[in-house]
């Protein structure tokens, strides 16, 4: 029955189920039905949504799998076990530069669409800075804190989307999801291509493993957490489809948020919705960012045990701001999303399948 | 630091000091024994000493107390008059340990009665109104329980009234404190540890909690912290609070205080622990949540509808509290999008001519406002009315007449300053007053996006903040889906069969839904 | 250590909130609120670029008045008038001339001239900047004015305050009227622009008395060019065929009595025969319901075969109305206002990717079809009254 502890530093598989998602949501909600309808006709893009959100799910159970065999193992030492410690402390190594990609992509995303939907004047560099230094805030704090703060906010994102969708649907239009399925297989798998990148994040739980009490419950309540941005973007898209139409959205920037400037709240109490939503949705953003910075600190504390986390957070911080600061427009920064999204989830697949083969090849025995 | 250093090391003097190093034991012979008290005390004009004999023999003995803390008629009935006259009748042992003995087993007929062994025992009781009872040739004396002494009434507690629940309140006296406690709690596992607070003042401090509920990791977290405590007095139970509480840093309070007993064996019940002090009518209650500062006993008092409506109205409150000047202040001066356009014409329009920008218009109102409450805080009650009305009415219509400020942002301050009265907890709805003034500047800086990024930051805070190890934002966070039918919802009585879960009670039945168990 | 560096942190915070923050702080009085805007084709300049002439609503706060404060006598806007050849550009120049900072969250309405419209691709050019500009919102209406765009913002709004909430409220309530098309906003016009089919716009214009409302402004797609109107009847068949009509009044006679039907609902169907794309049939069936709202003569209502046939006459009716559209969409306008093309991708999308490039143009697949209507109407409700007159002697 016990729960918790007395000023307990251990995370429950519930918080596992809540991290997921509170990663994978992120910048990546607001934009991917552009990239996706520009593949597909209609809305047949919900079709890779689903497809690669089953793959995702089952990488992420995957991943929770092999890490909770190892129970109270952090993955710098299972892996030297698998792997032989050299090896492992470089793939721990690329972990930590790949989270700390995320964080700073989210970071830079945050301030470019901060500028153009809220602020006009304002520099994108005080912008970035200011989120920044919360999110420093966060990291800085406990760890067990920021599944607690995951907790606080994923609730509240959900809601302000399924509200988004409520106030979208009476200018939904049916006719514009058809035709059903003329979208060619090939279009389909470029699809796919374009969402992947949105999925990406479930390699955190390489390291969170190890704080969850129970292990043996964490990979089913990862795998349902993942499930969630899967329906949501489903629901994302098909609305947004609905409401603008297949060529409208492929030519939004964020089609996300178009789609809340254009929703209408009954009752004129908010003349805008489209500056709460965006608003709301900094949360969700400053969610992922955080996990990707705590991920990459954790990274980099299993590698250099004997220097302090605190340490470890004040020399990334600076890096994170100037390589944010790097991109010159919206396409670099775009592109170079696209990008880390890839390599994300690639190098995900890639080390699970390397740890399970060379682990059977060696004869590493996994514990169930 | 450096002063307490300096206050030890005069102490150590002190005793070193051999003229003032009264002998710590007591001696045999009484009139020794006088002087010393005499001395040790400097003779105040309050303190009491009676010699005269034992009845029907030669043996010299004595009272002392300090006048006015002891009731005078017991110690003539029970003590002087027994000693004096009932001792005639009986037939008394030569031997003066045996005389005593007789004395304290037959003679004197108070209730409480010990022995003391030394200055210490003695000086202490002497203070708290105890009376002394020495016997020559003896080097014990008697200290009878004669406390009395005025007290204020019970009255209902001005900080937190209630439509509906009991009018007592907690008085300054722990004893009768302890007492409403014992009445509301018939448990007999109701645990009253004593504690001695202050180095000079040795303030009784009581820990009540029921053992076999409260999980054991608070009590022996709060005995910790309070065995740390060293200072010469302590007032007030907020000394107690500030000494032991989590972060000095936060602007949470992370112990409650009530003056209400109902609300304390309420606490208790849950597998709570309250703080009691000698000398003031709060207690503190460990450990706080947020959302426990939000809530309150009538809320149990009124039919669960009334209830979970008076909750919700609370958080409304809180939000209202917070965020509401911030918010008039990013949608006026950055986002006038958001505002639906007659309301924004119309608010243009008001501060057409208006000298200052919005968030100096507010930051001026707030702090308006928080005069107004600090000035009517401490003046009379019926003066306090008048600082009202003149507030007000002066403030508030001079000022929109004079230009200084726009209507509206008068009915949003006002707003305000209502949601903030309309929390519960004063020492919470204080700390929402200081997060609005930085909420207000995160406004005044970067609109709604300043907010977002503010409660973010509360938030961080929030969840790494505890309250003797419990975390303040639970049960939100950690969840335990099971307590919130005792949280915004506040579900019908029946239902809340459970003791909090957040809390980890050793017993977390408190009823049972089908009625009595078997 | 950690909690010097937090102190720190919160140091610098400060100081950055309290030094660099403020860029975008406007205070809202200092807005001009534009809620309407005008624009107009000017005489070209020497250059021979084409001048757009743009004017602004600006709203006065000060003169609309308070609710305890009535406003004065002055009209509560401000209509401002600049010229240039980019919006972007004339909203700079406008900032010389007025002390107000323009601002177009709140705006409501883009009236565009014909004159403007007729200009192949600058109407489209022209539009670029409110769909692209980030205060701009969605749902602003666009609307076709015949004549100068601006006069229209110069008529007097009685008895609203503002001429273009004038205008705002009439469009909002068109879905009460067949003969008016829904009001399109921009994110539909986003949409139509995207699109190579042709589209329709609601046309207003000035009459002796105030604004006429009316009919429509009919699209080239592929250039964006208004290339025509239509009446009032013609936009009412073009609604009955579109199924876009949510209520509205048809007028019809039996035995030379007017009445009056009520149009509660209707539902259309289309379908197409595909097998030959150079000569396709296609049949529109319009399902329609309503209720009796007025009638001229005594005939009683109880009578069943009374009833089917007025309904028979609403049928009729109807499909004379849709019959009068196609025609001109088809030999006239050469254009598909209809949105056939929309059934044709949903049910048919193979024949559709074959066609679509010539759906309206060169070998126009639209004109050489053959359109069929069938209307189905049904009376549900007569009033509360079968008769209102006695009996005549017919």
């Amino acid at each position: 029955m016990k729960r918790f502890d007395y000023a307990d530093e251990f995370i429950s598989e519930r918080e596992i189920m809540i991290a997921v998602p509170s990663i994978v949501i992120g910048v990546g909600a607001l934009s991917f039905p552009k990239s996706l309808a520009s593949m597909t006709i209609a809305a047949d893009g919900w079709l890779p949504i689903l497809v690669g959100g089953v793959i995702a799910v089952l990488i992420t159970w995957c991943i929770a799998k092999m890490s909770a065999s190892f129970p109270n193992q952090s993955f710098l030492t299972y892996a030297s076990r698998i792997v032989t410690k050299p090896l492992a402390l470089v793939l721990t190594f690329i972990f930590s530069i790949l989270s700390l990609q995320i964080a700073i992509y989210q970071m830079r995303q945050i301030a470019d669409i901060s500028k153009q939907y809220i602020f006009d004047q304002t520099p994108v560099e005080v912008i970035a800075l200011v989120f920044l230094l919360v999110v420093i805030y966060a990291v800085a704090g406990s760890r067990v804190g920021l599944f607690r703060l995951n907790a606080l906010f994923l609730p509240i994102i959900l809601f302000i989307l399924l509200l988004l969708i409520v106030f979208s649907l009476n200018k939904f239009e049916k006719e514009h999801l058809f035709p059903i399925f003329e979208t060619s297989f090939m279009e389909y798998v470029k699809g796919m291509d374009s969402v992947i990148s949105s999925y990406t994040g479930f390699g955190i739980l390489w390291f969170y493993i190890v704080l969850v009490k129970q292990p043996k419950k964490a990979p089913k309540s990862a795998a349902i957490g993942m499930c969630v941005p899967v329906i949501l973007y489903i629901l994302i898209f098909i609305v947004c489809i609905g409401v603008f139409g297949n060529e409208v959205t492929r030519n939004l920037i964020f089609p996300t948020v178009e789609l809340a400037k254009n929703a209408e709240i009954p009752g004129e109490f908010f003349e805008r919705f489209d500056s709460v939503f965006f608003t709301i949705w900094i949360m969700a953003i400053f969610n992922t960012a955080t996990l990707a910075l705590d991920v990459s600190v954790f990274a980099l504390t299993s590698i250099f045990k004997k220097t302090p986390k605190h340490k470890i957070l004040f020399i990334l911080s600076p890096i994170v701001y100037i390589v944010a600061m790097f991109p010159e427009n919206f396409l670099e920064v775009s592109t170079y999303g696209t990008y880390i999204g890839y390599t994300v989830f690639l190098y995900s697949i890639f080390v699970v399948i390397l740890l399970y083969t060379v682990g059977k090849l060696r004869g590493v025995r996994f514990s169930d | 630091m450096s002063r307490r250093r300096m206050k030890t090391q005069r102490r150590k003097r002190k005793t070193n000091n051999p003229e003032e190093n009264f002998s710590k034991i007591l001696h045999k012979d009484l009139e020794k024994n006088i002087i010393n008290l005499k001395n040790m005390l400097d003779e105040p004009n309050d303190l009491v000493i009676r010699k005269f004999m034992v009845g029907g023999t030669d043996y010299k003995c004595a009272i002392a107390y300090i006048d006015g803390l002891v009731n005078e008629d017991l110690v003539y009935n029970n003590i002087m008059k027994n000693v004096q006259l009932f001792a005639n009748q009986k037939q008394l042992p030569n031997v003066k340990t045996e005389l005593f003995d007789v004395i304290y087993k037959r003679i004197i007929s108070t209730v409480d009665m010990d022995i003391g062994y030394n200055f210490d025992d003695l000086s202490l009781a002497l203070l708290s109104g105890d009376t002394i009872f020495y016997l020559d040739g003896i080097e014990q004396v008697l200290i009878t329980d004669t406390k009395q002494w005025e007290a204020r009434g019970i009255e209902e507690p001005i900080s937190e009234t209630l439509i509906r629940g009991p009018r007592d309140g907690f008085v300054e006296n722990i004893q009768t404190n302890l007492v409403h406690l014992r009445r509301h709690i018939r448990d007999p596992n109701l645990r009253l540890k004593k504690h001695y607070i202050g180095r000079r003042s040795k303030k009784t401090l009581v820990v009540a909690y029921i053992d076999g509920v409260i999980n054991p990791k608070i009590v022996k977290e709060i005995n910790r912290r309070l065995k740390s405590i060293d200072m010469d007095d302590a007032p007030e139970s907020g000394y107690i609070e500030q000494w032991i509480e989590d972060s000095f840093l936060s602007p949470f309070p992370q112990c409650l205080n009530t003056e209400r007993p109902d609300k304390v064996s309420a606490s208790l019940m849950d597998g709570k622990l309250a703080i009691f002090l000698d000398g003031t009518p709060f207690v503190l209650i460990f450990p706080a949540t947020l959302a426990s500062g939000l809530q309150s006993p009538e809320d149990y008092y009124e039919r669960w509808a009334v209830g979970t409506l008076l909750r919700g109205l609370r958080y409304l409150a809180a939000f209202i509290s917070i965020f509401f000047p911030a918010l008039y202040v990013a949608l006026v001066s950055y986002h006038p999008g958001m505002i639906p356009p007659k309301l924004a014409f119309s608010i243009a329009a008001t501060r057409e001519g208006v000298p200052f920008p919005p968030f100096l218009e507010a930051l001026l109102m707030v702090i308006t406002m928080e005069l107004l409450r600090e000035a009517g805080a401490r003046l009379p009650t019926t003066i306090g009315q008048t600082i009202g009305i003149v507030g007000g009415l002066v403030i508030g219509e001079s000022a929109v007449q004079a230009g200084i400020v726009s209507p509206i942002m008068v009915i949003v301050i006002a707003l305000n300053a209502i949601a903030s009265f309309s929390i519960p907890t004063y020492t919470l709805s204080i700390s929402f007053r200081i997060l609005l003034f930085g909420f207000l500047f995160a406004a005044a800086a970067f609109g709604l996006f300043g907010i977002i990024l503010s409660y973010i930051m509360v938030n961080i805070h929030i969840v790494n903040l505890k309250s003797v190890g419990i975390p303040y934002s639970t049960p939100f966070s950690p969840t335990f889906l099971k307590d919130w039918n005792d949280l915004i919802l506040r579900s019908p009585i029946p239902t809340l069969s459970k003791r909090p879960q957040y809390l980890e009670t050793e017993d977390d039945e408190s009823g049972d839904l089908k009625g009595e168990k078997q | 250590m950690t909690k010097r560096n937090l102190i720190q942190i919160i140091i610098c915070f400060l100081l950055l909130v309290l030094s660099a923050g403020c860029w975008d702080q406007v205070n809202i009085e200092e807005n001009g609120f534009v809620i309407g805007t005008a624009v107009d084709l000017s005489n070209n300049d020497s250059d021979g670029n084409i001048n757009i002439s743009l004017t602004n609503q600006i709203v006065s706060p000060d003169e609309l008045g308070t609710p305890t404060n009535e406003g004065s006598e002055n009209p509560p806007f401000i209509n401002l008038t600049t010229t240039g050849d980019s919006i972007f550009e004339i909203n700079r120049k406008m900032l010389k001339e007025i002390s107000r900072v323009p601002f177009y969250g709140h705006s409501r309405l883009v009236i565009v001239s014909e004159k403007l419209a007729h200009n192949p691709e600058l109407f489209a050019s022209m539009l670029d900047v409110f769909i692209r500009d980030q205060e701009m919102r969605r749902g602003i209406k666009i609307i076709i004015a015949e004549g100068e765009a601006k006069n229209i913002l110069d008529i007097d709004p009685k008895p609203e305050k503002l001429p273009v909430m004038h205008i705002d409220m009439i469009t909002d309530n068109s879905y009460k009227s067949i003969e008016i098309i829904e009001p399109v906003t921009l994110g539909r016009l986003h949409d139509y622009l995207l699109h190579k089919n042709s589209y329709v716009l609601p046309k207003i214009s000035i009459n002796n008395d105030g604004i006429d409302y009316s009919g429509a402004a009919v699209f080239d797609g592929t250039n964006d060019k208004m290339v025509g109107t239509l009446n009032g009847l013609e936009t009412k068949g073009m609604n009955l065929i579109k199924g876009d009509t949510k209520e509205g009044m048809i007028k019809f006679k039996v035995n030379n009595h007017i009445m009056a039907f009520d149009l509660e609902r209707a539902k259309k169907r289309i379908d197409i025969k595909v097998e030959d794309p150079k000569n396709m049939e296609i049949f529109i069936t319009i399902k329609a319901e309503g209720k009796l709202a007025e009638m001229y003569g005594s005939k009683t209502l109880s009578n069943p075969s009374y009833i089917k046939e007025m309904e028979d006459k609403i049928s009729k009716k109807i499909e004379q109305l849709a019959d009068l559209t196609i025609d001109k969409a088809q030999k006239e306008l050469k254009l598909d206002i209809l949105d056939i093309d929309k059934t044709l991708k949903e049910k048919h999308y193979g024949t559709w990717r074959k066609i679509h490039k010539d759906w309206e143009n060169k070998k126009n697949y639209f004109s050489n079809s053959r359109i069929h209507v069938s209307a189905d109407v049904k009376v549900r409700e007569v009033g509360s009254t079968d008769r209102v007159k006695e009996k005549e002697h017919e």
